[in-house]
């Protein structure tokens, strides 16, 4: 008897990166990028409490540094688009490069004239302040990202209202929620500046 | 919130951008449910949401007139199709006799 067997291997990334973009003119695009694939919730990290959890269990801790010039609210970083000079001038402010393995490691955290915490080069951000993770409103010109709205809507996290989260209140050591549509929930720690050093 | 303003709109050298990722993982969890019930997809219907608001902003009308769910969603399927069509490269025949 002949048994025929047939193996496919797929090379394909199985859990990419999809980068979606629109022309003036109204053209759609997506592209692929490789990612690595979530093997639990990717919002999971929302329930990390600082003082008593293993930061280890919600996967690897960015270094995340704070910028020392102020990124003025535009289009640019209130809306998302390829024009993104302003997140690559503050990495290269503070030493990170723009390779993938630079991203996966660390990141720096901008603020705007007002010294209020934005966001970083491709994270919004919260802060574990009051037993609560406090994330900064929008009107300080962060980007309103698509994760930042469910959290909201979830109650993982609150919005900044009384200002709190100042340039001058970031502390080395803190703790900060990182978020985004592509990578979900990460921990990164706050790390002395590479200015101050 | 007072915006430094640097003509965008007169500006066609950008695109507006949305990211997402597909992973079968989300398949599993409610949440990420599109309205036809479990959606690879990350959030995107947010993602529309976000490139509506932005082409808004941007002052974009012709754009905002292509964003649909349908549009956003086959772009993304078709450009995985043609991901996978270029990464298909082994195939193995394996071919055993029985006697």
């Amino acid at each position: 008897m002949l048994s025929l067997i047939f193996i496919h291997f797929r090379l394909s990334i199985f859990h990419p990166k999809i980068r979606i973009t629109l022309t003036k003119s109204g053209v759609l695009s997506a592209s692929i990028t490789p990612a690595s694939n979530f093997i639990t919730d990717p919002t999971s990290a929302t329930f990390f409490n600082p003082i008593s959890d293993n930061p280890l269990l919600f996967g690897t801790v960015l270094t995340v540094y704070v910028d020392f010039q102020p990124t003025p609210a535009s289009l640019f970083t209130s809306t998302k688009t390829t024009h993104r000079t302003v997140y690559n001038d503050a990495r290269l402010r503070a030493g990170l490069s723009l390779t993938p393995a630079s991203f996966a490691a660390s990141d720096v955290l901008l603020y705007n004239p007002q010294n209020l915490i934005t966001e970083t080069s491709i994270f919004n951000v919260a802060f574990y302040r009051s037993l609560q993770w406090v994330t900064p409103p929008a009107s300080t010109g962060c980007l309103p990202g698509v994760l930042r709205r469910w959290l909201l809507e979830q109650g993982r996290i609150q919005e900044d209202k009384d200002e709190i989260l100042t340039k001058d209140s970031i502390r080395e050591g803190d703790w900060v929620l990182l978020f985004n549509g592509v990578q979900g929930c990460r921990l990164g720690r706050i790390a002395k500046s590479s200015s101050e050093s | 919130m007072s915006l430094v303003s640097e003509h965008p709109s007169q500006d066609s050298s950008y695109e507006l951008l949305s990211s997402t990722r597909v992973d079968t993982l989300l398949l599993s969890l409610g949440w990420n449910n599109d309205r036809t019930g479990p959606s690879s997809f990350m959030l995107l219907p947010y993602h529309l949401d976000r490139l509506r608001d932005a082409a808004e902003q941007h002052g974009w009308t012709h754009a905002q007139h292509a964003l649909t769910y349908n549009a956003i969603k086959s772009t993304c399927e078709a450009a995985l199709a043609d991901h996978d069509d270029q990464n298909q490269v082994i195939s193995f025949k394996v071919t055993s006799c029985s006697r």
